[in-house]
């Protein structure tokens, strides 16, 4: 296995990352059991609060600026990224671990998370589950690639990321029709109406349709992975 | 002042430099910490000698590819260093920092260091590494628990796991006591024995004078001085020297040493001791006994005040 790959996820394991990790995804797992003993919510509700407010503007891209700003942050605050720097490793080798490494400790609280309390809220719902797993997956996969750049171009990156997600991915793009096209969650829920289209069928006609979204996310993952390596190559290693 | 006696041209002889710095200068906003710095690097032990923030680290960092410099160019092995990772397969680098993984063990440290730089037999060439480094007790300890000494030890086990031909080691001898510098001191010595080309940086002077066959001064940014370091205080012997006295009457030594041809000055310093200032120190020397015992005077304590680096810096810095 990538020795690279390896270090990172001992790096990124320390106890109180995993606690706070640990504490995000249970929130929507006890709204699960609470919407589970409650009857009276509608699907379209369900989806607007759980999946697209809860998970998708709050406790999945929080975890993954925790764990990605740390995946390179990290490395640059006790100065042992020269440590890989110096190495015969060209930089894309640098890069792609340690984003596969943010991703492996992200993926798995938010998934888990999620299968569960959407399997409480949806009564077991195979494709409602489906469709968010793939949907999550690719949006944790480009929230990684951001929040990992982030990172590395600033010592400020998790002040900086919490403030994107809750002014922009929380507040303006929730709250303002004109700019929700320009958040990671709305090609998230695009991927997801996509895949199962009885999610977000009152808001049918403003989400963006699948190919749109997953050809968005994709670009999103390579382009800020560039400007990662990019980044690494050109900057001052401290 | 600023002086290059180039002992390179004597060691070039037709050899290609390891490293050759050619104009760089590194400026961070107003502050200028590198300023038009030229040499060559050739196989043996090199030392980069400064005072504490005399721009040895920016330097090192520009010539290990870490930092690029604002102007001129750095080459080693007649690449440039900067975004050509393939070449740090023959290069070794040990930075300032106590960068190390604190939850790893020593060996494990080590072992992630050959394997991140493609050695074939990772385990074989850790221990070897480790064993060079007298570190073999410790090596199964995880590092959090290790003295800072230790720490730099299993550092430059890591640094030369891979057995490159150029190490740069930024101040290699921080936090070792003085057991760790002779056996870390010899090590560089059988390295450098072996071919190799170490180029070691120190503001500490007796580790440059026990370990470089050249010494690079540089002071304020700027290089100062560059060749043999013995050669350096020959070309340095228009300036006056300063020896301390202390005695048992200060100023009737001092009027007869104020009469002596090989004396320019002589000053009493706040706790009573002269301080001479000569051109000549050999004959100062040998008239100090004779002019005591004319005097009546009992010498208690005759001593150099500048026969080290660090007056040389003090004299260069001016």
């Amino acid at each position: 296995m990538n020795p690279l790959y390896v270090i990172s996820l001992r790096q990124l394991t320390g106890r109180p990352r995993l606690i706070i990790i640990g504490l995000l995804a249970v929130v929507p797992v006890l709204m699960g059991v609470a919407v589970s003993l409650n009857d009276g919510q509608s699907s379209d509700d369900l989806d607007e609060t759980l999946i697209a407010l809860l998970f998708g503007a709050a406790v999945l891209p929080i975890i993954a600026l925790t764990v990605s700003t740390a995946a390179l942050g990290n490395d640059l605050e006790d100065r042992t990224l020269s440590n890989l720097t110096l190495t015969p490793i060209a930089r894309w080798g640098i890069i792609l671990p340690k984003l596969a490494a943010a991703v492996t400790i992200a993926a798995p609280p938010v998934l888990i998370s999620a299968v569960v309390s959407v399997s409480l809220a949806y009564d077991g719902d195979s494709q409602a589950i489906a469709s968010v797993v793939i949907g999550m997956v690719l949006a944790i996969l480009a929230y990684s690639a951001v929040f990992l750049w982030l990172g590395l171009a600033t010592g400020r990156a998790l002040g900086y990321g919490l403030m994107y997600i809750f002014l922009w991915e929380f507040l303006f793009t929730g709250f303002v029709s004109g700019v929700r096209f320009l958040s990671i969650r709305a090609y998230m829920i695009g991927v997801i109406r996509g895949v199962d289209d009885e999610r977000f069928a009152e808001d049918a006609n403003q989400v963006i349709s699948l190919p749109v979204s997953l050809i968005v996310l994709a670009a999103i993952i390579v382009i800020f992975t560039a400007l990662a390596i990019r980044r690494l190559r050109t900057m001052d290693v401290p | 002042m600023t002086m290059t006696q180039s002992s390179e041209t004597s060691t070039s002889s037709g050899v290609e430099p390891v490293i050759k710095v050619d104009g760089v200068s590194r400026w961070f906003g107003n502050v200028v910490s590198v300023s038009d710095v030229s040499f060559e690097v050739y196989p043996g032990i090199t030392g980069l000698l400064g005072p504490n923030g005399a721009g040895k680290t920016t330097l090192l960092r520009m010539i290990t590819g870490l930092a690029s410099p604002s102007e001129g160019t750095v080459l080693t092995f007649g690449e440039p260093v900067r975004d050509n990772p393939e070449l740090y397969r023959r290069i070794g680098v040990m930075s300032e920092h106590e960068a190390v993984y604190n939850f790893l063990t020593g060996r494990e440290f080590v072992e992630f260091a050959a394997r991140i730089r493609g050695v074939a037999d990772v385990r074989n060439a850790a221990a070897e590494a480790i064993e060079n480094v007298g570190l073999g007790f410790a090596a199964d300890r995880k590092m959090t628990g290790y003295s800072r000494g230790m720490k730099q030890r299993m550092r430059l086990a890591a640094t030369i796991v891979h057995d490159p031909e150029l190490l740069i080691l930024d101040e290699p001898l921080n936090g070792a006591d003085p057991r760790q510098r002779v056996h870390f001191q010899n090590l560089l010595r059988g390295l450098a024995d072996q071919g190799r080309t170490i180029f070691v940086s120190s503001h500490i002077l007796e580790e440059v004078e026990a370990l470089a066959d050249r010494v690079l001064l540089i002071v304020n940014g700027k290089l100062a001085a560059s060749g043999d370091y013995r050669s350096i205080r020959a070309a340095l012997n228009e300036r006056p020297y300063h020896v301390r006295i202390v005695c048992s009457d200060p100023r009737t030594l001092a009027s007869g040493l104020v009469k002596l041809d090989e004396v320019d000055a002589v000053n009493i310093d706040p706790d009573g001791a002269l301080i001479a200032q000569s051109r000549n120190v050999l004959a100062l020397q040998m008239a100090l006994p004779k002019l005591s015992l004319e005097s009546n005077v009992r010498l208690l304590r005759v001593e150099p005040l500048d026969d080290s680096l660090e007056s040389v810096f003090s004299y260069l810095v001016g």
